[in-house]
């Protein structure tokens, strides 16, 4: 799956969580950028993305996760693991 | 700190629970977050139904109605049999006098048993199980009573959803004595009190008193309302502490115990919410099957309440015929987590019932 790909599944992710469109998806988009991405969202968008790409988040992949381009890293390098 | 404790089983738990059931999907109206977005939330982290108690019930009333059960209808204890009383909780009836104490005098127990009361929280059954063994090595009891459970529903604020969907109320009488076989046990704690703000109810001890100020309710930052009388858990920071500290310190309870992650049938967690415990069953890679996480959803976070809760909704016909090799752990309030790999079963008697008042 392309970077892309995986880029606009976790835009519609995380517009279904936090229910509002207010941000630009960029690799330097962090959770303290968007309104109501608090560690419950965190909960809800780390389940989704775990089940719309058949993946586990161990604890070093959310060490590892500091903006939207790593969490897009991570994602891809557990697709192709 | 690592210790072994040799010959001991628990060998009955009685859960008692209050009747009145609260459906999460009542209270969702009451938060203020937009409902939908609650919803989506109950189904992410399993919240659905929990127990809570009545305004005047507690941890007293609830362990008599249990220890009665467990002499007068399954007839498998005598009150002359109780040598110690230890109580573990974080929400005793009383600042003076303690839960331990109510229990004997209502029992009419010997001047001799041994009381005692310990202030835990999450972490709380496997402490009073460390308690209960060290009576039972030290005074050489045959039956210490390990009451544990909470009722912190009673303190949790109707509009902060990220602890009002996963309190729930409960008590367990665990029965704790020498083993007919012999075993050995093996128990871990570690503590991390510079953490202690991260799970606390501020006021209502001697060193803040609660007063008119401490009731009024404050909207923090993620838009949840609390007073300070009220619990308070930073659901973030709890999260990371039990992901970076449980699964070590699981790891190092089985190597001093000599046994194998495989070798363990159920690891019996503490249930703060079904998101933690199966992410931590990702992060040590046990199967779900293995570590059941339905407890909250089912009953609410009883706290001290949750692994014995898990015992007898879980593994209850299995555990009354046949000897498992089980990993339990607790982590919250402290901060503080522990581990014990021991023997559990096969039990007299692992029953739910619910508290008549009558």
């Amino acid at each position: 799956m392309k970077r892309d790909e995986i880029k606009n599944k976790i835009h519609a992710i995380l517009i279904n969580v936090l229910e509002h469109d207010d941000f630009t998806m960029s690799d330097q988009l962090k959770a303290s950028d968007v309104t109501g991405w608090n560690s419950l969202a965190q909960a809800m968008i780390i389940t989704l993305i775990e089940d719309e790409f058949q993946i586990k988040f161990k604890l070093k992949d959310l060490s590892n996760w500091k903006d939207i381009g790593s969490l897009t890293s991570i994602i891809e390098s557990k697709l192709n693991s | 700190m690592v210790q072994q404790f040799y010959d001991k089983q628990i060998s009955s738990i009685v859960s008692i629970l209050p009747k009145k059931i609260v459906s999460y999907s009542d209270e969702v109206g009451a938060f203020p977050f937009p409902e939908s977005q609650s919803v989506k939330l109950g189904k992410v982290m399993g919240y659905n139904t929990r127990r809570i108690g009545n305004s005047d019930d507690g941890i007293a009333d609830y362990a008599l109605q249990g220890i009665n059960y467990l002499i007068n209808q399954r007839n498998i204890l005598k009150k002359d049999d109780i040598e110690a009383i230890v109580v573990v909780s974080s929400s005793q009836d009383y600042i003076i006098p303690y839960d331990s104490y109510i229990i004997q005098g209502k029992l009419n127990l010997s001047n001799d048993v041994l009381c005692f009361d310990i202030n835990q929280a999450c972490g709380g059954y496997i402490v009073g199980l460390i308690q209960s063994f060290m009576l039972i090595d030290v005074y050489h009891l045959k039956k210490v009573l390990l009451i544990t459970g909470d009722m912190l529903s009673k303190k949790v604020g109707q509009r902060d959803r990220s602890s009002r969907p996963i309190i729930g109320d409960a008590v367990n009488v665990s029965i704790i004595e020498p083993s007919k076989t012999p075993n050995r046990i093996t128990s871990n704690i570690k503590s991390f009190g510079k953490d202690a703000p991260i799970i606390q109810i501020p006021a209502g001890g001697m060193k803040i008193l609660s007063n008119e100020n401490t009731k009024i309710e404050t909207i923090d930052e993620f838009g949840n309302y609390r007073s300070l009388d009220q619990f308070f858990m930073d659901g973030e920071e709890v999260f990371n502490f039990v992901m970076r500290e449980v699964p070590p310190l699981v790891n190092e309870t089985l190597t001093e115990a000599n046994v194998l992650k495989n070798d363990i049938d159920y690891f019996l967690f503490h249930q703060p919410n079904r998101y933690m415990v199966q992410k931590l069953a990702d992060e040590m890679e046990v199967p779900y099957e293995k570590i059941f996480s339905n407890i909250v959803g089912i009953y609410g976070n009883s706290s001290t309440g949750t692994i014995p809760l898990n015992i007898c909704h879980n593994i209850p016909s299995i555990i009354t015929k046949q000897n498992i090799k089980a990993c339990l752990s607790g982590f919250g309030a402290g901060l503080m987590c522990d581990v014990m790999v021991m023997d559990l079963g096969p039990m007299e008697v692992c029953d739910i019932i619910e508290y008549d008042a009558t």
